[in-house]
């Protein structure tokens, strides 16, 4: 039996993982060629043994996603004692400078000119706001709406805060606000002005949700690339496309988080002093449009990427098969276009049952 | 990925538990243990790694270290409640609850899983990385602590057993 030197698969497996193709490497190794081709193989096997592999199922990962918010709750809770320790721990003259320093601190943050609050004038204040919020929103990323900022999560929250969070769907049915395409791409790409009333913070808010999932839409339904791909059977361009798209969905979420950090200390601040109602609805909004966020990019990333795992198997064995992939691309869309469709009915419900509460 | 913040640990379970769980169940071979390994996982780093606290670069191969020393910690208990019987061991592979592929693959795949138990655990480890996780093998290399050089050697050498298992069982 004729076995070929190590040397030469150690170099045939790296110039593959370098793209080249099969017919390639065996031009460089043509001796080689028969046996190379069945170590290939017995790769693909295995990729395909891991393919086969059912991943683990939506609910398993929904339970992973609650377990891990009631992690995050229960640290949030115990934050007090953990900061009681380290504070015990400090040397007696930070202990008796620290109060001294934070009312020092509140007391500067309260004596501040005006920043989010309601009744804010627009220009100048505007020019304020911005970029601070922007800040809150970098360091809490995009997915600021599903769970409570650094800052939150460092103090213990008021326990009617988790007990009234809502479930993540709110069965009132309401009209769901229709997302122009011009607006759904300019309102996750351009910035957000301070909003001057509740009605307008929510409306922003959930714009932006709504715009950023229509822009998703359109990215991800957008299938040309894979398509001339698939027609000049040379997939090597995919990679970057994809990586494009990625890029671009990731910058679409940091949006909707920048304005969302926005609207709802916009929101927050004005509901300060309102009823207990009326603070729970806001936790109950905020909460609805996290879960439904969460689930729509959960959602829209395993379709993506199970579509790209089909797309590169057809490259697999031989030149890909362009009416298989041109039924792989419209159920892809069609997916893509139900977790939108579904997920806009939830922001519509959430946007009406809260102005509902409110009143306006 | 930069430090760990509670506000990710949803992009974070969407982004990287399917392979993390991938990665396990090929390692230990039975679904259910899988996945409560892979919830560990996760666990794991969110309790290393609390809100506001400075921490590790959360990448996937941040990930990929815990679930192998969760997974070694798992063979450790359970090697010591069972006598460590690689046969006894294979044949407790569960299918992998997905009828269409167990009827497509049938002897193949079972050959080839268990081809797989007859390499070294380095080699299987890297071959399960590179071909059924489909890491790189600078990945690789940064995950197990080795030169890229000794990733593609194991993954060679380990490819040279498995066709060599494979032939003699005639698949």
């Amino acid at each position: 039996m004729k076995h070929i030197p190590e040397e030469i698969l150690m170099k045939a497996l790296e110039l593959r993982e370098a793209g080249r193709s099969l017919e390639q490497i065996f031009a460089v190794f043509p001796d080689a060629a028969e046996e190379l081709k069945q170590y290939f193989q017995i790769a693909a096997d295995l990729r395909a043994e891991a393919h086969g592999i059912a991943p683990p199922s939506r609910e398993l990962l929904r339970s992973a996603l609650r377990r891990a918010e009631a992690l995050r709750n229960a640290s949030a809770i115990s934050a007090k004692p953990a900061f009681a320790n380290f504070f015990d721990r400090m040397p007696f003259g930070l202990r008796v400078a620290a109060p001294a320093l934070a009312v020092l601190l509140i007391l500067f943050l309260a004596n501040r000119p005006a920043v989010t609050g309601p009744g804010i004038g627009p220009a100048v204040n505007e020019q304020a706001v911005a970029p601070e919020a922007e800040t809150t929103a970098d360091s809490s990323i995009a997915n600021d709406e599903s769970g409570p900022n650094v800052d939150n999560a460092a103090r213990p929250p008021a326990p009617q805060a988790f007990m009234s969070k809502a479930p993540a769907s709110n069965p009132t049915p309401a009209p769901v606000p229709p997302a122009a395409p011009t607006a759904a791409m300019s309102a996750a790409g351009t910035s957000a002005a301070a909003p001057q009333s509740l009605a307008e913070a929510t409306d922003q808010v959930a714009q932006a949700y709504l715009a950023n999932a229509e822009s998703e839409k359109n990215i991800f339904t957008d299938t040309f690339a894979e398509e001339q791909a698939v027609r000049s059977d040379d997939p090597s361009a995919l990679s970057s496309r994809w990586a494009q798209q990625d890029n671009e969905k990731a910058i679409g979420r940091e949006e909707v988080g920048r304005i969302s950090a926005l609207s709802f200390s916009y929101l927050e601040q004005s509901l300060a002093g309102a009823s207990e109602d009326k603070r729970n609805s806001l936790l109950s909004f905020r909460a609805a449009l996290g879960s439904a966020s969460t689930q729509r990019q959960l959602a829209i990333d395993i379709a993506n990427s199970d579509f790209r795992t089909a797309v590169l198997d057809l490259f697999q064995d031989g030149p890909a098969n362009l009416d298989k992939f041109l039924q792989l691309a419209a159920q892809h869309q069609a997916d893509v276009r139900a977790i939108t469709s579904d997920f806009k009915a939830q922001i519509g419900a959430a946007q009406a049952a809260f102005k509902a509460v409110l009143d306006i | 990925m930069d430090n760990w913040q509670p506000e990710r640990f949803e992009e974070l379970y969407e982004r990287f538990f399917t392979p993390v769980f991938r990665y396990i169940l090929l390692r230990v071979k039975n679904r259910a243990e899988a996945e409560d390994l892979a919830q560990t996982v996760f666990m794991k780093a969110y309790q290393a790694n609390p809100p506001g606290k400075a921490g590790q670069q959360l990448s996937l191969n941040y990930f990929f270290t815990i679930a192998r020393n969760t997974v070694i910690d798992h063979w450790r208990k359970k090697k010591d409640l069972v006598v460590d019987d690689p046969e006894a061991e294979f044949e407790s592979i569960p299918d992998t609850e997905n009828p269409e592929h167990d009827a497509m693959s049938g002897e193949a795949a079972a050959a080839v899983r268990k081809a797989l138990d007859q390499v070294s655990p380095s080699e299987q480890e890297v071959l399960i990385l590179r071909f059924m996780n489909e890491l790189s093998t600078k990945e690789i290399a940064k995950l197990l602590g080795k030169t890229e050089v000794a990733v593609r050697q194991l993954q060679s050498r380990g490819l040279k057993v498995l066709r060599g298992h494979l032939k003699h069982t005639d698949i």
